[in-house]
């Protein structure tokens, strides 16, 4: 009842160079028998070779289409420059607001500073006044309410030169921004460069990507600032800091 | 404390110069001079004698770090207390840089007090050179 078995894709691709292969070894004719070797080989390329065809025909078309997507050209084009210039702008923006807050900062501190120093030196007065005894009721009265106020006018300037100071620190924000801005607007010039270098391209000529700088001349360089989820081993505050700097101080030896 | 110390602020960041430099005058330090990295300093502390080096990490030209470097290998510099104001926050980094001899480092943001404290601490005689 069983059929003569089906051959298989194996059978039928190689089972005749492979047969002709072994009658010609059988009947030791060599002649017959590299010819038949050289078919087995010539097969075996000429597969190799299909695929690479294919391999390379996709590629070119991808390449082709990537080329092609208007919206890659547009990118490399406009708007990656314009998000370079936006991101200058911003730098520049938050550079003059820190800026303007300083200079207010600087003019209104020696102000306050001179009020506040009056008006102790008035309350002093107010009180050796008062306590000499020579006033009035009407006077004594008014000195105590004079020196209330004069001591308050020095409290609360000393409160606003101290708020001074801590505008002052505020500003440090723009240094901080800005060193992250200016790390997004050197990895934006680099996407700016091998984009246009993509488009440039004619299909199949790999682009040669520039690799990042190793590790340890980003350490030397500095890093910037860090940034929450972004850093990895990064220290926990100023006393960490000390800590480590201790450390680093020891190992110097 | 002496009030006539000759400081130099290297920075990049104008804002973060005028900041230091105010906090300086605050503390009663008038003699302050600015630079924007480690190349432009070097010709100046070469060229004038500075009581103290307040230096960033991250600056285009000159890094702080090299600056440091720099300063403590140049024998006529090695001795000058250098403080470190920067926002690099890596673990390697700071011991880094106390290998590399710095005598404090603060951490970007940081306070007024914090800066006072580590600025008192690198100009007591006791900790210079340690």
């Amino acid at each position: 009842m069983s059929a003569a078995p089906v051959p298989t894709t194996l059978q039928q691709r190689w089972g005749e160079v492979c047969l002709a292969l072994s009658l010609a070894l059988e009947a030791g004719d060599e002649e017959r028998f590299l010819a038949a070797v050289d078919e087995l080989t010539g097969m075996r390329e000429r597969g190799l070779w299909d695929s690479l065809r294919q391999l390379d025909a996709r590629l070119r078309a991808a390449l082709d289409q990537f080329r092609l997507d208007p919206r890659l050209l547009r990118l490399a084009g406009k708007d990656i420059p314009d998000a370079r210039a936006r991101l200058d702008h911003v730098l520049r923006l938050t550079d003059e607001a820190a800026h303007r807050t300083l200079d207010l900062v600087e003019s209104s501190t020696p102000l306050v500073a001179r009020t506040a120093a009056s008006a102790a030196a008035l309350a002093g007065e107010c009180r050796e006044a008062r306590d000499s005894g020579a006033a009035s009721p009407y006077w004594a009265d008014l000195l105590v309410r004079l020196e209330g106020h004069f001591a308050a006018a020095h409290t609360d300037g000393e409160q606003v030169k101290a708020n001074l100071v801590e505008v002052l620190m505020a500003q440090s924000y723009q240094d901080l921004s800005g060193q992250i801005i200016r790390r997004v607007i050197e990895l934006v010039a680099q996407l700016e460069d091998e984009l246009a270098r993509l488009v440039q391209d004619s299909a199949g000529a790999a682009p040669g990507y520039r690799h990042a700088a190793h590790a340890d001349e980003d350490t030397r360089r500095g890093l910037g600032p860090a940034i929450p989820g972004v850093s990895v081993s990064t220290v926990d505050g100023q006393q960490d800091v000390d800590a480590l700097l201790a450390m680093g101080v020891a190992m110097k030896g | 404390m002496k009030k006539d110390l000759r400081f130099l602020v290297v920075d990049d960041f104008s804002t973060m110069r005028r900041i230091v430099k105010n906090l300086l005058h605050d503390l009663g330090y008038a003699n302050v001079q600015e630079a924007d990295d480690g190349k432009t300093a070097l010709p100046m502390l070469q060229a004038e004698p500075f009581d103290v080096l307040i230096t960033d990490w991250n600056m285009p030209g000159m890094p702080g770090l090299d600056l440091l470097k720099a300063v403590r290998s140049d024998p006529k510099l090695a001795k000058i207390p250098v403080l470190m104001l920067t926002a690099e926050a890596k673990r390697d980094q700071i011991v880094e840089a106390a290998k590399a001899g710095v005598n404090g480092y603060v951490i970007k943001p940081f306070t007024a007090q914090v800066l006072a404290e580590k600025l008192e601490k690198i100009l007591t005689p006791a900790a210079a050179g340690a």
